[in-house]
């Protein structure tokens, strides 16, 4: 657990009170901050730590808030850390982090698409993974959208 | 030279899934392409939240044809560790015999299309019939040729006897001398070499910016793996080569994935040989959590992620799937600027692309606000309208 | 009477033999073998001896489709004149005897040239289908006809300057009386099949519909009767092709005729077809940029290099 602890010092040195690190188990980092700093973070993250890889995007949904977690990986001793960014569902903004990396653009698009987050500075191009088609407010990994609530629109071909 | 616009995608002979890539041409050159996926949103991560995790293993198996059963493992490591399981050693090793035999049968099948891709139709018979061991070899220890279903939480649902172990052996035996002859066939065979040296070149510091996975990053010098990097199952306990290639190009992926197969069957032997005894399941609670966990695969096409977060009843409450694809799509558009529209149907395949596994969503069609069935004058000036808007005009057609 | 009488005959000629029945039967069977060879050598079953015909018969069922944006008239008729010319073309080469049936002196300058027009109907044929994939496909068709047409023509040639003439009946009957001297000819032999290669569009140059590029190529928009046609015409240009390498470089029917002669000639008409089988198996399909390299570097410099050989031999022979 050397190394995660390691990462875990730096990170709390560099943003003191406003990120929360836990070493869960070995070679798993787990990291809260808000969605404010977390593009910051994850620049420290890339440009003094090390860490080169992401391996996705998670969106959820925690209460009033989404909760998007940015699986990032550190190549040397191969350590996974999922940084938790928390943001208002009222007030989804979000900046994007396809400036640091640029293989995240599929997973912030689907970001947009699935929870209706605002990802601000996003490269444009198509919509992924919903048709054009699809009605920009309707976000289908949403709680409150039901099958009852998707039956309210109408269907294609009826 | 005016430019041409050539839809490959979405429905076309070189992809055998959907997936659209609009290739401006200038001659024979691709002067820009535009990606676009979703072709295949089943809704997946929306209808996990509505099962239970038993169920959920079927339906996430069901993710991708292919690489099945990595997806179900990794969704099973997910809550075996929420749940805090210890899995016995007996199962573990059985996970990791199919696992690896999926690679297998992964890869050559990967061999076969891309034969297929460059017109090359004897490699694509040959080494689908190969393949066919390797799904006879399935067959025998799950009873299944392509859902294996071998996973359930906490172990697996079938014992491999002695019988069935001495079987597989066999059928490795051979297989190792058929894949010797492809690798020869593969890095020899002047038309293939001609075809596959010095295109569509992903460099490696393009490989990592875009975070290509897999046999796609390792062909380009990036030396990941999750079973050597971060070991689940048994993969600490054996002996094994990451290969890797600094060729960056397509006949880099080739010489990785052939030379993979040989790990393969390396690793095979060696956890057929040395079985660890006692029970292959322990007992599961049927709600599980809360809490959270994210696990890593390595799956035949790349590095498979999974998320799932429980909150103590027996349904999910989020389980998030990256298929390995998606990862190296990003590096399509970079690798087809350049090349040539004969590469095109060979740098999409040389990712070794499973779109099914990649999108895993959609729920119902909405939108237009038409009624009726369209008939066939609507479908085809729907199809018109949107194809203008991509630039295309078909409507003198 | 005897212009009637003349007619029949004539007509028996363009219809029946060795015309079009002739040309479509023995294509369609040229066909199942060059399928089941390839089968057999994937290691798979191949189709019955009838499926050609199948297909046929089934094609020339089937609904036509003509796009708004083609030239209609272009489209419907390009088949045929693909079909009439190769049909014309075998009138020149001796079939089953060492005697054609309108053998003349420069005949084969004109079989060549024949030959070269259905080549011009599949670029035009792409050209007025107007859709990407088809127009993508005729360019192939050209850039591929300037890369194979000088080593084939080349590799024909050197025969004729070792027989001392340009019908192809004298380079027959000039094999059939000394036997040995083909194997002069070794080299524009094997040139002229790696040719033909291209010529057919089969692998490795089946460039012009590549399947996995632009899906059919110059045919994506041809379906039903047009395209059956066209299918029947490559049919026939194999045969065609196959006729006229068997009496330029292997001899004709040595002098036999009757069910001899025929016997010789689907022997060694079916064995030009297997080297075409087992070229199409044992490789992938090149680029096109490729194809035109190799033609240019390797093909044509061998066909002259033949050429040399046989200018040299000629002497010899003549003392």
């Amino acid at each position: 657990m050397k190394n995660e602890e390691k990462i875990k010092q730096s990170l709390e040195k560099q943003f003191s009170d406003k990120i929360e690190v836990e070493a869960r188990s070995k070679q798993k980092l787990w990291a809260k901050v808000d969605a404010n700093i977390s593009h910051d973070v994850i620049k420290y993250m890339f440009d003094e730590l090390k860490f080169q890889y992401l391996a996705t995007i998670t969106g959820t949904e925690e209460g009033d808030n989404f909760e998007v977690l940015y699986h990032l990986q550190a190549d040397e001793h191969s350590i996974l850390c999922t940084l938790r960014a928390v943001l208002p569902i009222k007030k989804p903004d979000l900046k994007t982090i396809t400036d640091i990396i640029p293989g995240a653009i599929w997973y912030e698009r689907e970001l947009v698409d699935m929870f209706g987050i605002n990802v601000i500075g996003l490269p444009k191009g198509n919509r992924y993974p919903l048709p054009d088609g699809w009605p920009k407010d309707v976000h289908p990994l949403r709680k409150n959208l039901t099958q009852e609530e998707l039956s309210k629109y109408p269907k294609e071909g009826k | 030279m005016p430019k041409i616009t050539v839809p490959l995608g979405p429905q076309h002979p070189a992809l055998k899934e959907p997936g659209s890539f609009m290739l401006s041409l200038e001659g024979e050159e691709i002067k820009d392409a535009v990606l676009r996926l979703g072709y295949n949103h089943r809704g997946v991560e929306k209808a996990a939240e509505a099962r239970n995790y038993v169920q959920n293993i079927y339906l996430l198996e069901r993710v991708c044809g292919i690489c099945s059963h990595a997806h179900a493992t990794a969704y099973v490591h997910n809550v075996e560790e929420i749940a805090q399981l210890e899995v016995p050693q007996r199962a573990k090793a059985i996970r990791m015999i199919v696992g690896e035999l999926e690679r297998l049968h992964s890869h050559l099948l990967w061999l076969g299309v891309a034969g297929h891709e460059i017109g090359f139709d004897t490699l694509f018979m040959y080494s689908w019939r190969d393949r066919e061991l390797v799904l006879d070899a399935l067959e025998e220890i799950s009873g299944n040729r392509v859902h294996y279903s071998m996973n359930s939480i906490g172990g697996v649902r079938r014992d491999m006897s002695n019988e069935q172990i001495k079987k597989v052996l066999g059928i490795l035996k051979t297989l190792e001398k058929r894949i010797k002859y492809y690798i020869t066939v593969g890095t020899e065979e002047s038309t293939i070499l001609a075809r596959t040296q010095g295109v569509g070149v992903l460099p490696k510091d393009e490989a990592l910016k875009r975070c290509a996975t897999g046999p796609q990053g390792r062909a380009s010098g990036v030396d990941r793996d999750v079973r050597r990097d971060n070991p689940y199952l048994l993969y600490d306990k054996v002996d094994f080569k990451v290969i890797t290639q600094d060729s960056c190009d397509v006949f880099g992926r080739l010489v990785v994935r052939a030379l993979e197969m040989v790990e393969s069957c390396k690793i095979l032997k060696q956890v057929l040989e040395n079985m660890p005894s006692g029970d292959i399941a322990v007992k599961a609670p049927i709600k599980i959590g809360p809490g959270e966990a994210v696990n890593r695969y390595e799956a035949p096409r790349g590095e498979d992620i999974h998320y799932l977060k429980a909150n103590g009843t027996d349904v999910p409450a989020r389980v998030k799937v990256r298929a390995p694809t998606l990862a190296n799509f990003e590096s399509v558009a970079y690798m087809l600027e350049g090349d040539t529209l004969a590469d095109a149907p060979l740098i999409i395949a040389a990712i070794d692309p499973c779109f099914s596994c990649t999108d895993r969503m959609s729920l119902v069609q909405t939108g237009t606000g038409k009624s009726g069935i369209m008939s066939f004058k609507e479908l085809r000036a729907y199809s018109i309208e949107e194809y203008k808007k991509k630039g295309i005009d078909f409507s003198k057609l | 009477m005897e212009i009637i009488k003349e007619l029949i005959i004539g007509l028996f000629y363009i219809i029946v033999f060795p015309g079009l029945l002739f040309l479509v039967i023995y294509g369609g069977l040229s066909e199942w073998l060059d399928r089941k060879f390839y089968a057999q050598m994937q290691n798979r079953q191949g189709p019955p001896w009838y499926q050609p015909f199948a297909d046929i018969i089934k094609l020339m069922s089937k609904q036509v489709i003509i796009p708004k944006a083609a030239d209609k008239k272009m489209f419907k008729i390009l088949p045929f004149i693909a079909i009439a010319a190769i049909n014309t073309s075998i009138f020149m080469i001796p079939i089953f005897s060492n005697s054609a049936l309108y053998g003349f002196r420069g005949d084969i300058i004109a079989v060549i040239y024949l030959l070269s027009i259905p080549t011009a109907t599949l670029f035009l044929i792409g050209w007025s289908s107007t859709s990407p994939y088809a127009t993508i496909g005729s360019m192939r068709v050209l850039t591929q006809l300037f890369a194979y047409e000088v080593p084939l023509l080349i590799a024909v040639l050197g025969p004729c300057i070792l027989a001392g003439s340009w019908s192809i009946e004298d380079v027959a009957v000039f094999f059939t009386n000394n036997p040995w001297l083909m194997l002069v000819n070794i080299i524009g032999f094997l040139v002229a099949i790696v040719a033909l290669q291209g010529k057919l569009e089969r692998v490795p140059f089946d460039i012009p519909h590549a399947e996995t590029e632009i899906v059919g190529g110059v045919f994506t928009e041809y379906s039903g009767r047009l395209y059956g046609f066209m299918r029947l015409a490559l049919d026939m240009e194999m045969v065609v092709v196959a006729a006229l390498i068997n009496a330029v470089f292997l001899g004709g029917s040595f002098g036999y005729s009757g069910w001899i002669g025929l016997l010789l000639f689907v022997i060694k008409t079916e064995f030009v077809v297997f080297l075409l089988s087992v070229l199409k198996a044992a490789m992938a399909r090149v680029k096109i940029n490729q194809m035109v390299d190799f033609c240019w570097k390797w093909l044509a410099p061998f066909a002259i290099l033949q050429i040399l050989i046989c200018i040299v031999a000629r002497f010899m022979i003549n003392g």
